[in-house]
This record gives structure tokens, sequence and C-alpha cells, in this order.
């Protein structure tokens, strides 16, 4: 039993696979509470900041992917041990483990947040959260590779799923509201706006964890540019479809923008059209968040050198006790604040600050590395 | 070793087969006075070539011990030296041969049984292709494959298995397409089979699976020579085993379970149309039940508000919750199917008059169970005949996810089929991935999936399975 | 080590449902009461609230015996909407189930006070939908308007809602709901509009085709109710309806009837007998615009009709290409003159923009605008108003001439 599931982790990422799966994590977040409605100008002008986001976002993972480009035979916590040193990459391997939990955990809330708004007002939050990690759980053991395969399945059903519900509501837009463009936000506003939204994009993150699975390492810019203009167009598009129907005051009042969009699409009497936004929006976050829980406890794994499968029970576990404990005490997502600011300062550290050092560190010690390393990696 | 003597050697045998009633020794002498034994078991060889062919002609004219051989008038003989390959010679209906004197036994193949007629089976009829299947002698079977391929190249690789049982397998491959991996991989598992006996080859399949625990099969079985043709050209083995009809196929993919021999020879469209009504037929099976559930206890704004107004009318007074309701139903649907099964066949359908009436009439009249619910679990019923492969592990499925439909509403009908897609994609076959190629996905493989495209489009073999001689067709030029 | 995570994954489910057998959210058809309208009053400085709810047995064809109603009502009372829903509960056997709402109907007097505060709720819960429709009770309490039922429709709501429907054939009316509401409430420089409904009497006609004495009521969703920001200051009549829904460019049906000129001058002494002549609109696009000049501003509208030849009486060969120019000048004129009455009115009685004319100002003069929103509307009072029209008849009909000798 064990060889054999060695071997299935062993096996390779495609680079559909993985593309795919690093589109849904930024589709999710659009199509969850859409964070771009309420980051600055939040006006009708959101959508030139998204646009402009992308170059932001190019330029604050370049440390990461520079990083994973030279070493794409290792994953992130190896060759920081190796530029590093031993200590100082357990040390960041620990922290990442935390970080990716902690992402995990966020993002749980605000998945169990809005099932508890929107579709079980009367259940218990616990029973909706141990459901969940068990799921995420059963995914998580199954390895990387079937969770890419599954997400090759589930994945192109909820971008279809995505656009069809786009396409429903046309009815209902008013393209007016985008005018006058670029009267009512300053250019600063603009950019404070995409510095701020390319934060979010932390699954550069999940790309650096996944370069040394991927079958052909020269994808890894590919996957990048190509996944961040597919998502950041998917943004574009809910905000353009949520802004257009409900109109750009409205629109930063509500807490969840495109499941409120899609209750109200209604063709003739035909209405209902939220039941397969909510399924294939189940379905992403599942997907999203085991993502999440599995590069933690990856990163466990690296620091004790045991497999990932050893931690998935107790980190469930924890989890649970704190996704409860946090739920029950405020909502996440409606009591933005707190939350959105811790959020934004562990990606900034874990984006940017870590693998700037750990990239200064290495232009340092380049030769002495390529002495040992570089005749390593051949 | 045997004797010069044939009182010994009869001894002896008869007492390695227990004083067997069905096993039989003659001791004749010809006309030269040559004494001489054969050794059989009744029923397994053919008497008139005995009587005819050899008995008479061996006591016409055999008139000294070197002449024996030239008076067996049949083709295949063969010289043994050993009473215990006597003994494994003549369970498989052959003819034993002593003579005073001399110390070999001549092996004479006679075997001839009782066999059923080759036949359309049940299980798998079509309207469109060959109606023979493949019945329960390996000889027969073996000869109805060599008449789809007539083809040096079509190999039959026998061994037997079983300690009590001997029985004969027999893989099949086409030499030059085979996956050679995959081929190796069977002969190993094979040989480490070590069990009492083989009585049918679901007994194999379960030894040799990758996943036994598993709901889903993941070796196929069919019992017609043209599917079993079809697979191995795309570079599968095929495992031939006595005494039953069903062949068994590796390695399995998933989407098979969507496909019909007849697919291929009915017109594409039609062909591709029917495999999306078998999607969409395995999806409402397994499905529709819980997404019915959990839409009418959770999620009411989701139903049109005629329908959920009928709906409530229906459930006004029904005694029980809705999810035990449609949980009943689905397990009386499956008594009905187990009933009507097993009894013969003027009987059975009476069990199905009966069930309909008593399920659909009588219930509904009684308000013990809803209309609707009725309806469902009919159209579940319904569609699951449309997969007829997959139907050990739909039902299991089925509950599932109707009992997280029931108590946790959408989100956990969509957490049942995490659980369910997870268990199908995880799965493996012979080390090629059984969701392929859905996941990983292959272009060229989804030409065979849920549609089926024009024959001239299959220029290759499955990508996963055939690694030599990839082509399957040249197309004409100018194409 | 896998099947140990099956397990556990397993167990998990079957613990939690073991456990927590209460089946938390769930609700049996059987225990809702699914209320398809719902009236809001304001009465005695509380809220009422009126529902009408579906009696399934009743409603559904298969087993309607003719006997009985098809719908009940029940009303809660309460100093917030939220606690007139809860005071339901203590009176009515199934808890009201909200989600099917296909209108709100609010009373005079609640809308009068202002409504968006009262929406929060409505808009907070899952259960209530933003796109059901939403009508003002004319001069009544929602409950007088909400028990009439004069349609086919066996259920009061899907009457009213059948009513709103034809709006696409009869655009005197306006079909807004509680999100289009919001929407207009929102934009700055737009006052919204709400759909109005109205009880009146009728005619009853017996089996002998005689009016008997007895008069029934039914109701009329003729006009649209006016506010200013979310406070209800007036009504409009069907033919301003008319108007305001060509300047939305909310139209999708409906006819023009005007008079004919070419016979205007020889029967100029009588000016009782006009001769009228309709058309069926086919589309119409409105383009609203506005324009600066000094410190005036000029609103200005292009209507553009496409139409079908519906009625005339005029007696007029229309083979001939002059003639129907005539027709279509005539249709034009009278568009323009109904539209200019409307806007002129609104200007005049009211004195707010409803028509949308500030959104238009605020996208081409973005920067004048922030220095006028606050007093926009008496900018839009005085403002001077333009329109033009063009009408193009693209069919005839089944014959070319009138019928007439």
């Amino acid at each position: 039993m064990n060889s054999r599931n060695v071997k299935i982790t062993g096996d390779k990422l495609y680079y559909s696979q993985a593309l795919l799966l690093i589109i849904s994590y930024r589709l999710l977040l659009a199509l969850t509470y859409t964070p771009a409605l309420v980051t600055t100008p939040t006006n009708q002008d959101v959508w030139i900041m998204l646009l402009l986001s992308i170059p932001y976002a190019i330029l604050i993972s370049l440390p990461i992917l520079y990083l994973g480009n030279k070493f794409n035979q290792y994953d992130f916590f190896e060759y920081t041990e190796m530029i590093a040193g031993k200590i100082i990459g357990k040390i960041l391997a620990v922290l990442y483990s935390f970080a990716f939990l902690s992402f995990f955990i966020f993002f749980s809330s605000v998945f169990i947040e809005i099932l508890n708004t929107a579709l079980y007002n009367q259940t218990p939050t616990i029973v909706n959260t141990v459901i969940l990690l068990a799921t995420c759980s059963y995914v998580v053991s199954k390895g990387i590779m079937n969770l890419a395969r599954l997400g090759e399945i589930v994945i192109p059903f909820i971008i279809i799923v995505f656009l069809l519900l786009a396409v429903l509501g046309i009815g209902d837009y008013d393209f007016t509201v985008f005018l006058p463009i670029l009267k009512e936000s300053t250019f600063k506003d603009l950019n404070i706006g995409a510095i701020d939204i390319s934060f979010r994009y932390i699954d550069v993150l999940v790309l650096a964890m996944l370069i040394p699975y991927l079958e052909d390492k020269k994808d890894v810019n590919k996957i990048f540019i190509k996944s961040l203009v597919c998502s950041t167009i998917f943004s574009i598009l809910a905000v353009v479809v949520i802004q257009a129907t409900l109109g750009i005051e409205y629109s930063k009042r509500i807490n969840f923008s495109y499941y409120t969009y899609t209750r109200l699409i209604k063709i003739g009497e035909t209405q209902g059209f939220d039941l397969l936004y909510v399924a294939s929006w189940i379905m992403g976050n599942i997907i999203k968040l085991s993502g999440y829980f599995y590069f933690a406890t990856t990163a466990m794994a690296n620091v004790t050198k045991k497999r990932n499968q050893f931690f998935i029970i107790p980190v469930a576990v924890i989890s649970v006790a704190v996704i409860v404990f946090l739920k029950d005490y405020r909502p996440v997502i409606a009591a933005r604040d707190p939350f959105k600011s811790i959020f934004r300062i562990i990606s900034i550290i874990f984006i940017i600050i870590i693998p700037l050092i750990i990239l200064i560190i290495y232009f340092f010690r380049r030769k002495t590395l390529n002495k040992t390393g570089g005749a390593k990696r051949k | 070793m045997i004797s010069k003597r044939i009182k010994d050697n009869k001894r002896r045998l008869v007492e390695l087969f227990n004083h067997s009633t069905d096993f039989v020794t003659y001791e004749f002498e010809s006309e030269s006075n040559i004494k001489m034994m054969v050794c059989y078991i009744e029923g397994l060889i053919d008497r008139n070539i005995l009587d005819r062919d050899i008995l008479r002609s061996l006591t016409l004219n055999v008139k000294n011990l070197k002449e024996i051989r030239k008076y067996i008038m049949t083709p295949k003989i063969e010289e043994i030296d050993t009473i215990n390959e006597v003994v494994d010679e003549v369970v498989y209906g052959k003819v034993v041969l002593f003579a005073e004197g001399l110390k070999k036994g001549f092996v004479i193949e006679l075997s001839k049984w009782d066999k059923r007629q080759v036949e359309e089976p049940q299980a798998e009829s079509v309207v469109r292709g060959p109606k023979e299947g493949f019945i329960e002698d390996i000889a027969v079977n073996k000869v109805l494959l060599r008449k789809k391929l007539r083809n040096n190249n079509l190999v039959f690789e026998d061994l037997r298995l079983g300690k009590q049982s001997k029985t004969d397998i027999s893989l099949a491959y086409v030499k030059g397409i085979v996956n050679l991996e995959v081929l190796e991989e069977v002969k190993k598992r094979l040989d480490k089979i070590n069990i009492d006996a083989i009585l049918e080859s679901g007994y194999i399949e379960e030894l040799i699976e990758d996943s036994p625990k598993s709901l889903l099969p993941t070796i196929t079985n069919t019992q017609k020579p043209d599917i079993v043709a079809a697979k191995i050209l795309e570079g599968r083995v095929a495992i031939f085993v006595d005494g039953t009809p069903h062949v068994l196929i590796v390695p399995r993919v998933f989407v098979e379970a969507l496909m019909s021999s007849e697919d291929y020879y009915l017109r594409p469209y039609f062909s591709s149309f029917l495999r999306i009504v078998r999607v969409i037929a395995l999806f409402i099976t397994v499905y529709a039940p819980g997404i019915f559930v959990a839409l009418m206890l959770y999620h009411q704004e989701m139903i049109p508000t005629v329908l959920l107004v009928s709906a409530a009318d229906a459930r006004e007074g029904v005694p029980l919750p809705l999810t035990v309701e449609v949980l009943l139903m689905i397990i009386t649907l499956e008594f009905t199917k187990e009933s009507s099964l097993r009894l013969p066949k003027n009987i059975g359908s009476t069990v199905n008059i009966v069930g309909a009436l008593v399920l659909g009439q009588a219930a509904v009249q009684a308000g013990l169970v809803s209309t609707l619910t009725v309806i469902l679990v009919s159209l579940t019923a319904l569609a699951e005949f449309i997969v007829p492969q997959l139907t050990q592990a739909i039902i299991m499925y089925r509950l599932f996810a109707t009992i997280m439909g029931g108590f946790f509403g959408i989100y956990g009908v969509i957490c049942a089929f995490f659980v369910i897609t997870l268990e199908v994609i995880s799965l493996e076959s012979f080390s090629i991935p059984f969701a392929w190629p859905l996941a990983p996905r292959n272009t060229s493989g989804l030409k065979d999936t849920f549609i089926r495209v024009h024959l001239r489009k299959y220029i290759t073999r499955p990508k996963a399975l055939a690694k030599q001689n990839v082509k399957r067709q040249i197309p004409p030029k100018g194409e | 080590m896998i099947l140990r995570r099956k397990k556990v994954v397993i167990i998990s489910y079957i613990l939690i449902i073991a456990v927590l057998t209460g089946c938390f959210n769930a609700k049996e058809l059987d225990e809702l009461g699914i209320s398809l309208a719902m009236g809001i009053d304001h009465e005695d400085g509380k809220i009422l609230i009126t529902a009408e709810v579906v009696d399934p047995a009743f409603s559904s064809e298969a087993s309607n015996t003719g006997e009985g109603s098809s719908v009940r009502y029940v009303q809660g009372i309460g100093n917030t909407i939220l606690e007139a829903l809860k005071d339901i509960t203590l009176k009515f056997d199934r808890g009201i189930y909200s989600a099917h709402n296909k209108v709100l109907i609010f009373g005079e007097e609640i809308a009068k006070q202002g409504l968006v505060s009262h929406m929060d709720e409505l808009i907070r819960d899952r259960e209530q939908r933003e796109s059901s429709y939403m009508l003002i009770a004319k001069g009544a309490k929602a409950y007088e308007v909400m028990g009439i039922n004069s349609g086919i429709e066996t259920i009061p709501a899907n009457y009213i809602l059948g009513l709103i429907k034809n709006v696409e054939s009869n655009p005197k009316t306006v079909d807004f709901s509680i999100m289009d509401y919001l929407k207009h409430y929102y934009h700055e420089g737009h006052h919204p509009v709400a759909g109005v409904i109205e009880k009146i009497q009728k005619n009853e006609i017996n089996e002998t085709g005689e009016k008997s004495g007895t008069k029934g009521y039914e109701l009329t969703v003729i006009g649209s109710a006016l506010f200013k920001k979310d406070k209800l200051i007036g009504y409009l009549n069907g033919n301003d309806t008319k108007a305001l829904n060509y300047l939305l460019d909310n139209v999708k049906g409906g006819i023009i009837t005007f008079p004919a000129t070419s016979v205007l001058e020889e029967v100029q002494s009588q000016e009782s007998e006009q001769i009228l002549n309709s058309v069926n609109v086919i589309k119409v696009k409105t383009k609203n615009d506005v324009e600066l000049e000094g410190d005036k501003v000029i609103l200005k509208s292009k209507v553009y009709v496409r139409a079908a030849l519906g009625e005339l009486l005029e007696n007029t060969d229309i083979s001939k290409e002059g003639n129907l120019k005539r027709i279509e000048d005539d249709c034009s004129k009278t568009v323009e003159l109904n539209i200019k009455a409307a806007v002129q009115k609104v200007q005049k009685e009211f004195g707010i923009d409803i028509f949308g004319f500030g959104i238009v100002f605020h996208r081409k003069y973005p920067k004048q605008w922030k220095k006028i929103k606050d007093y926009w509307d008496e900018i839009f009072a005085d403002a001077e108003y333009q329109i033009e029209v063009n009408t193009h008849i693209i069919r005839t009909g089944l014959i070319n001439r009138p019928l007439e000798k």
C-alpha cells in the first residue's frame, strides 16, 4: 500500500493541470466575495484598476519566479535550505506551513461564512466545518496528483458555469454605469488599488510549490503569465457583470456579490440559477482549500522528514477548532478590517519579503552555490 | 515411473484416483496377444473414436510393441514417463494407453464433452453486430477469437491455475501491438496466484486487481469475441478462463463503461448521441435522488413555484420524512430487481407487475409515498439499466449521495461527489490511470469518449495503452 | 494508509449524522407556508405584514375541487418588519417561506414615510428575492388590494403578476423589481419610481349578458408612483407613465394613437370628431442628452419609434410614399407632445428628476456635476426640454388601403 502511495505522489503534473489549478485559485476569489469591488477606487473604474494590477502582480512575483526557475528540480523548502543554510531553511519551512495554514483557515472561514449565510442559516458552524475538513482531508490524503486530476474535471465545469451565468444575466446589464471613465478616480487611487489587489494573488506561492511536480519545468513562466491574464480577465468579467447589474453603489454594500447577482437572473419566470452557482462554487472551494491544506502539510513534512499523510488528521482537528472559534466570534467578510489587514501583512511577508531576502543571499553566495548546488543539479 | 506391468500401473492409478467411479480402465489384448490398457475419465472423451479408431485398430493390427504408435489413428499423441503425468493428462479428457512391457504411456487427445451452443449472450445483446458469444469451453472461445483475427501475431499463452481445479487459463494478445509492461504485469500477478480453485473468471479478476476494495471493477469482462478483438487491438491483454463465458480484458478505463460495441457499427452521430445519453443517465442514476432530496428539504427557493406547490401538495399527508421515503423506495426498487432476477422468467414478469402495481399505484394511493418520489426512483432505475457495467457501484454511490443530500443539502451532495469522483480517478488499472482520458486529459483519447467520431479519425491507438505500432490506420491520401 | 483515511472520512460523516440528527436546516414541504405575495403597511405606528400563503391542496390542479380558497391571508404586527414576520408565527401553523414572493405591495402610508430603511430586512435575509416586483397600493392599505382576484389564475398573486407582465403590451405601467428600485435609488441624479396597484369597481356581467346589480372589484396597475429619494410624493397617470417608459427606454410594445392631420383642416370646425389612427409599437429607442449652454441646462431626448400600422381610420392611400410619411409624422408629433407634457408636468408638479437626466449630466460633465449635484433637482425643474421623435412604419398589416370606400 505504501509503495503505491509514493508512486502516485511521485507522478508528474501536466501543463494544463497546473494551469487550471492556479486559475481556479483566483477565479474563486472573484466568485466568492470579489475583493476588487471594495478596493480603491471602488467606483466604475475598478476594471481599469484590475488591468493595472497585472504588471504589479508580475513585479511582486518576480523573486519567487526567479528562484523557482533557477532551482526547478527542488521544492521551495529544499532550495531555501541550500541557499540560506539548514537552520534558516527549517525555520522558513515552519513559517510557510503556518502561512499556508492561515490561508487555509481564513478561506475556510470565508467559505463556511457564506455557506451559513446563504444556504444553511440554522446549521451549527461545527457541522459544516467538520464536513468540509473531512472532505478536504480525504482529497489531500490522495496526494497532489489526484487533486490535479480532480481539478481537471471540476474546474472546467466551474469556468463554464461562471461564463454561462454571466451570459444568462445579459438582459439586465446596464453598461452606462461605467461612464464616465477615469473621471472620478485619480491615477494614484488606481495604482494603490492595483497594488493592494496584486497582494491578494497569493497563488504564486502555490505555483512555487507546484514547480517540482511539473512535467516540463520550462512551462513555469508560461503558466504564470497565462494564469495571471486569464484570471484577471475572469475577475474583470465578474466585476463588470456585478456592477452592470447591481449598480456601483449597491454592489459595494453586498457581502457576496456574485451570489447576489445569480439570484437576480431570471429567464421568463424561471429562477434559481443560484443553485448552479452554489454548486460550482462549493466544488471550487473544496479544490482550493484542499490545495492550501496539502501545501501546509507538505511544508510540515519537509521540516520533520515524515510523510505528509501523517499530519492530515492532527492539522484537520486543529483547523476545525480554530475555524469554529473564529467563525463563532465574528463574521470574517462582513467585519472586514482586522482580517483584511492581517491577511495583507501575511501575504506581503511571504510573497515579497522572504523570497527577496533569499534572492539577495543567493546573489551573494552564488559562487559557492554554483560549485556545490549547481553541480548537484546536473 | 510407469511400470512395465499393466497390472501395477492399473493398481497405482486406481489408488491415485481413490477408487473414483468415473475413472475407467480397460484392458484388452491384440490378436497377437499383446496386452494393452487404456484409462480415461468417463464422459470427458469421445467413446466413438476410442472404439473405432483406437481400440479396434490396435486389436486387429498390433503385432509387436513397436507398432503400437503406428496404429493409433489420431493426430495428437504424446509419450509420457511418469504416473503423475498420467493423472494430469487424464483429468483433461485425454486417454492414456499402456502396453505390457513398455515403460511409457501414450497420451491420446480425445477429449469431448457436452457443450452449450454458441449463442447470443443475453446480458450483451445487440441490434447490429455479431450475435455469437463465448461459451464455457476455452478451446471454442479461442477459436471464436481466432476467427476474428486470422493473424499469426495473435498469440495465446496457456497456463494452469488452481491447486484443485487445475483450470486452463489463456492469455491472448496481439504481438507487436500489446503494451509489454501490462503484459509483464499480468503475468507477474497471475504467477502470484496460489489458490485452491478458479471456478470463474471473477476469481482471477479479484486476485489480480489493483484495488480490490474499490467499488468499481478495474477489469473489463465480456462475452463477445468482437469486443475482445477490438480491445486487444488497442494494446490490451485478454484472459480466457476455462469454464466460463466471461473473458477478462486488462487494463480497463472508466469510460469503457459508457461504450458499447454497437457504437462502432452504427452511424457516428447517433453513437455520439447515445454516449451522451449514457453520461446523463449515469449522472442521473447516481445523483438524482440526492439532489432531489437536497432541493426539497433545503433549497426550496430554487424550485419553480408551480412545481413547488404541486410537490407540496403531493407531500401533504405523507407520514415519513422525505429522506426516509426516498431511501425506502430505493431499497424497494432493489427488492424488485433482485427478486425478478433470480426467479424463472415467467414468474419474474409477475413479480415485475406486482412490484410496479404495488409500489407505483397502491403506495401512492395509500399515502405512504408521494408521486414525485415514485417518478424519481423509477427514473433512476431506468437510467441505471443504461449503464449496466457499473451497476455494482452505482447503488452504493446513490445511497451515499442520497444520505448526504438528506442531511446536508446540496453541500452534502457535492461532498459526496468529491469523495466518489476522487475514488474513481485515484484508481489505476495496470498502471493506466482509470479515469484516462478525462483525468489526466488526453485530447486524442477524448475523441472516443463522450463522442464517437468517424472511424477515419481514429488514426492512432489510445496513447496511454499502445506504446508500439501506434498507427491504427493510414488515412487515404488527400484527406 | 489511504484506507484508514477513507474510514476516518466516512466515520466523521456518520458521526455527524448520528450525533446531530436534527437535520438542522431541513424544512419538509408540509412545514412550509409558501408565501406568494406580501403586503407591508404602516398602521397605528406599527408595521403590519400581510402574507398570501398558498394552500397546496387547493392550488394544484390535480386536486382542485373548486371549493374553498387556494390561499390564506395571515397578518402580523410589530415595530419592525422582522418583528411583524415573527408575530405571524404565533397565529399561523406554518412558517412563512418568502423565497417565492412574486410581488411586494407597500401601503401608501408606509411609502410616504420612506421605504429604504424598511427594505433592509428584505435584502439582508436570504429568503426574500431581490427580483420580486414592487407595487404601491394607491390610496389604500396593501392588504386591501391583496384579496382581489378577477382573473383566471386561482392564486391572486399570480393574477397581479400577470397584470404587471402585461407591461409588454401596454406601457402605461412600470414593472420595477426591488432591485431596480434600489438601483435607481442609488443613482446620483435619479429618483426611483415604482409600480402602482389600485382597486377599482367593475361591473359584473351575469350569465344572461346583462349588467347585474352587484358591483365587484378588480385591480389595475395603471400609472406609477414617484419617490423623492425613498419617500412617495405622488403618482403619474397612465399616459404620463407611458411617457416615462419612453424616456427610460423601457418600452417593449404597446400602441400609439394619434389624430390624422390631413383631415384636420376639413373638420376643424367640429373638433370633437377627430379621426384617429393607431400604430403598434415594435421597438423604441431613446437617447437622453443634456447640454450646458453657459448656465443654462437644456434637456434633450431623441426617440426613435419603429412601428406597424394598427388601425387606420382615415381614408388614405398608404401605397403612396407621401401619405405614409405623413402618418409617421403625425405619430411622431403626438409622441412628442405627450412626452413633453409629461416632462413638464413632472418638472412643475414634483420637481424631481425621475427620467435620469442627472445621470446623463454626470456622465457628460463630471466636473460640473460635483458642484451642482446637491441641487440638481432644482436645475432640472427649471431646465428647458427639447424632444425629437422619429417614427418609422415598417409593416402595414394584411390590407393596405382602409376598408372605407
